[in-house]
């Protein structure tokens, strides 16, 4: 009896440790800093954030290349459902999405660009720039 | 748990559970983030997102500690002359982890509710980390002793 108690307990701390890495990170709202949807309006990887319906689109231009980070009202990172870009006006080409974020390259001497991007059932959203 | 022996300690018991479960937990985060570190950023059930944006190359650097411990933990697991010093080695890390959140809480980088989220995943298991070190070293000391007289 006492050993299955033993071995029980020995069970239940374990189960309890092999969690514990998982949860070094906050639960549910944790380490947002933001309180709800739309508190928080800050470009996080040092470009431009616009808001476009309920999402927002953090646009990073360098010289010879486009980031784009998408994120929902709570600025949690979303992927699109198809994503294309059009620069100076030109035919619109699929992006590159990895996990996280798109990166394109700019075309040399590119002045603007229009990315479209499906996210959910709704319209396509729309962003020009710059 | 009985803990306290006059015998050699076992390589198999209610220790093992607890350490093997506890390296496979490391292992597995660490393996993820070192694996995937973009998929662990997303998908972790966590809001991780929330505290800055992505940097693969500080997650694999994380993913290593994390993959170190659950090594470290396993070994313990069959070789009990390591277990305490396993067990130091991942208490020191979990310790020093939880400190952060101290500090990161009190200069206001986390919304003052973070106490609350990180109360129990945070601190409660950091201080069941030190009381399990506490008691393994208390019992290895009893053992040793017992095999001295």
């Amino acid at each position: 009896m006492k050993a299955v108690l033993a071995y029980t307990a020995a069970a239940v701390v374990g189960l309890g440790l092999f969690a514990m890495p998982f949860l070094q990170y906050g639960l549910g709202g944790g380490h947002a800093h933001g309180a709800g949807p739309h508190s928080d309006h800050g470009a996080r990887h040092g470009g431009h954030l616009v808001m476009l319906r309920d999402y927002h689109l953090e646009l990073v231009e360098h010289s010879d290349f486009v980031e784009l980070y998408l994120s929902d009202a709570l600025r949690r990172p979303l992927r699109p459902m198809s994503c294309s870009v059009a620069f100076d006006g030109g035919p619109f080409t699929p992006c590159d999405w990895h996990s996280y974020r798109s990166i394109v390259p700019k075309p040399i001497g590119a002045q603007s660009g229009l990315y479209q991007l499906s996210v959910d059932d709704g319209p396509p959203v729309i962003l020009k720039f710059p | 748990m009985s803990l306290v022996s006059s015998q050699t300690p076992a390589s198999s018991g209610p220790w093992t559970i607890v350490f093997g479960l506890f390296a496979a937990g490391n292992l597995a985060n660490g393996l993820w983030m070192l694996a995937n570190p973009g998929h662990w950023y997303i998908h972790l059930p966590a809001n991780v997102p929330g505290s800055g944006p992505l940097n693969e190359h500080f997650v694999r650097d994380i993913g290593c500690i994390f993959a170190l411990i659950g090594i470290v933990l396993a070994v313990g697991a069959f070789k009990p002359r390591f277990r305490l010093t396993a067990l130091l080695f991942a208490t020191g890390f979990y310790g020093a982890h939880a400190l952060v959140h101290v500090y990161d809480s009190l200069r206001g980088l986390f919304p003052p509710g973070q106490w609350r989220y990180d109360l129990v995943p945070v601190y409660g298991t950091t201080l069941l980390l030190v009381v399990l070190s506490a008691w393994l070293a208390w019992s290895d000391r009893a053992g040793r002793s017992a095999r001295s007289e």
